[in-house]
């Protein structure tokens, strides 16, 4: 489990040092956070290029206004504020900009193309890559505001009050909009998620 | 009695806190009752419960190869350049240009951005962040404003490379050497093909590597027959790897369009051919 948003912030020595001028100290944030918030950006945008641009955005961001940063969240929780903010912004600007299908069709490909990953187990074969390839697809068609508490729940695995830091909402929309979400992502997984029909008769 | 109608739309409201384990007791017991009496809100919990399942086995996202070379070069850059606002005089007037347009556009996008980011109250970030967020998103930024070099300042190159003496901000930066500080930095090309440049994370020899690169580009972009020349001396077998990760660097910070440009307009056909091998920018796409 993680730890809770109060509990000591790992990051707290290095942003101490970023903030009293050593620039290393923040090149060191980078590295820890950078994987991480890359691949939360990647789950939110779908393409390597949008997500890696986002990334560079991020910390850039933060570079420059880290100053702003308070003790009040850990700094990990600033990182995915930042960035998530990124995505939001760049999802808005890109469903105007151009047809979001071809994001789409190549976000397809994360499954099975690119180096795969080492199989873990037996759902990583052929046909679990396909089925992953599929929910990573419609998961990119869901609203931004009901995508981003899904994967920062049911992905990066976030307690419900860190994310409602991280998109500024209250807690009880968080929980209510990772159930919508749920549910419309239910909607387009269709048949892959559809319960069995119960054999016995129901007892109502 | 509660009106079972009533009931079953509020308790199917719960499932997915169900499904979390985050329920009051009392609030557990009562949906377990419901369930064991309501068929239709078992299927729901069951198609929730596999739509989670499914989401929890994502396998992680890979990381693009050099994604953190290209992540530290281009804040490197783009923070020494804001803080610093010299550099080539090329760099220089990009840099104006790209301000004086940024400013025209965010006056021209702040209030649609300022509604549409939706951060009410946010004591955190405020309107210098919407207008970062809005500057450093436009297209042409990335793509066309050369992005890589830092200005010289801190005197990063001869020696430092190898000495790691002085070294820049994020310990990765491009040294804007002269020709002739060549030699110094070559001592890098030899840990970047001893480690096999693009195959597999950045080894540890990644920062020299990543050094002579940026010093390369660099060079590309001042004194394209110098970088020809430079160039050749990478033994052919290795070359196609060495050019695959400077292309992918040059692409990552946004200097590209001006690397190849650079390399084309110089009449040397050698460097006409290194500027088309640059420029299959399709390259990006298929990592």
């Amino acid at each position: 489990m993680l730890p809770s948003p109060q509990a000591l912030d790992p990051d707290c020595e290095l942003v101490d040092r970023w903030r009293a001028g050593d620039e290393r100290a923040f090149a060191d944030l980078v590295r820890r956070h950078h994987g991480r918030t890359f691949g939360l950006l990647m789950r939110m945008l779908g393409s390597r290029e949008e997500a890696e641009d986002a990334l560079q955005e991020t910390f850039l961001n933060l570079h420059r206004h880290g100053h702003r940063f308070r003790r009040e969240s850990r700094f990990g929780t600033f990182v995915y504020r930042v960035a998530v903010n990124a995505a939001l912004n760049r999802r808005r600007s890109l469903g105007r900009r151009r047809a979001h299908l071809e994001r789409i069709s190549e976000c397809q490909a994360i499954g099975e193309g690119g180096a795969p990953s080492a199989p873990r187990g037996p759902e990583d074969s052929a046909a679990g890559a396909e089925i992953q390839a599929r929910v990573q697809a419609e998961l990119l068609k869901l609203s931004p505001t009901l995508q981003a508490p899904i994967v920062l729940y049911d992905i990066e695995g976030l307690p419900y009050g860190e994310i409602a830091r991280i998109l500024g909402v209250a807690e009880g929309t968080v929980k209510s909009r990772i159930h919508r979400a749920r549910k419309a992502l239910r909607e387009r997984l269709g048949d892959l998620v559809q319960a069995e029909p119960e054999v016995v008769g129901d007892a109502s | 009695m509660r009106l079972p109608f009533a009931g079953h739309a509020r308790l199917r409201e719960q499932l997915s806190a169900y499904v979390d384990g985050q329920l009051s007791s009392r609030e557990l017991r009562r949906l377990d009752r419901h369930l064991a009496r309501c068929a239709d809100c078992r299927q729901e919990l069951d198609s929730l419960r596999r739509t989670v399942d499914l989401l929890r086995e994502l396998p992680p996202v890979e990381l693009p190869q050099g994604l953190e070379t290209r992540l530290m070069a281009h804040l490197d850059h783009r923070s020494a350049e804001q803080d610093r606002g010299r550099g080539p005089r090329w760099l220089r007037l990009g840099a104006t240009a790209t301000s004086l347009a940024g400013a025209a556009l965010l006056a021209l996008v702040f209030v649609d951005v300022d509604v549409r980011l939706g951060w009410p109250g946010d004591p955190a970030l405020t309107e210098g962040d919407l207008e970062s967020i809005t500057l450093s998103q436009r297209p042409y930024e990335r793509r066309d404003a050369p992005s890589l070099f830092l200005p010289s300042g801190a005197g990063t190159v001869g020696a430092g490379t190898v000495a790691g003496e002085a070294p820049p901000r994020f310990g990765f930066a491009a040294a804007s050497a002269a020709p002739e500080e060549a030699l110094a930095l070559r001592p890098s090309l030899g840990a970047c093909l001893s480690s096999g440049v693009a195959g597999g994370p950045l080894p540890a020899a990644g920062d020299a590597c990543s050094r002579w690169q940026s010093w390369m580009l660099d060079l590309a972009a001042r004194e394209p027959r110098a970088f020809v020349s430079e160039f050749e001396t990478v033994p052919e077998s290795q070359q196609p790897l060495i050019l695959q990760d400077m292309r992918e660097l040059a692409w990552g910070t946004g200097t590209a369009s001006f690397v190849i440009d650079q390399l084309r307009s110089s009449g040397d056909p050698r460097a006409s051919r290194l500027a088309s091998q640059l420029a299959f920018a399709s390259a990006r796409a298929e990592r």
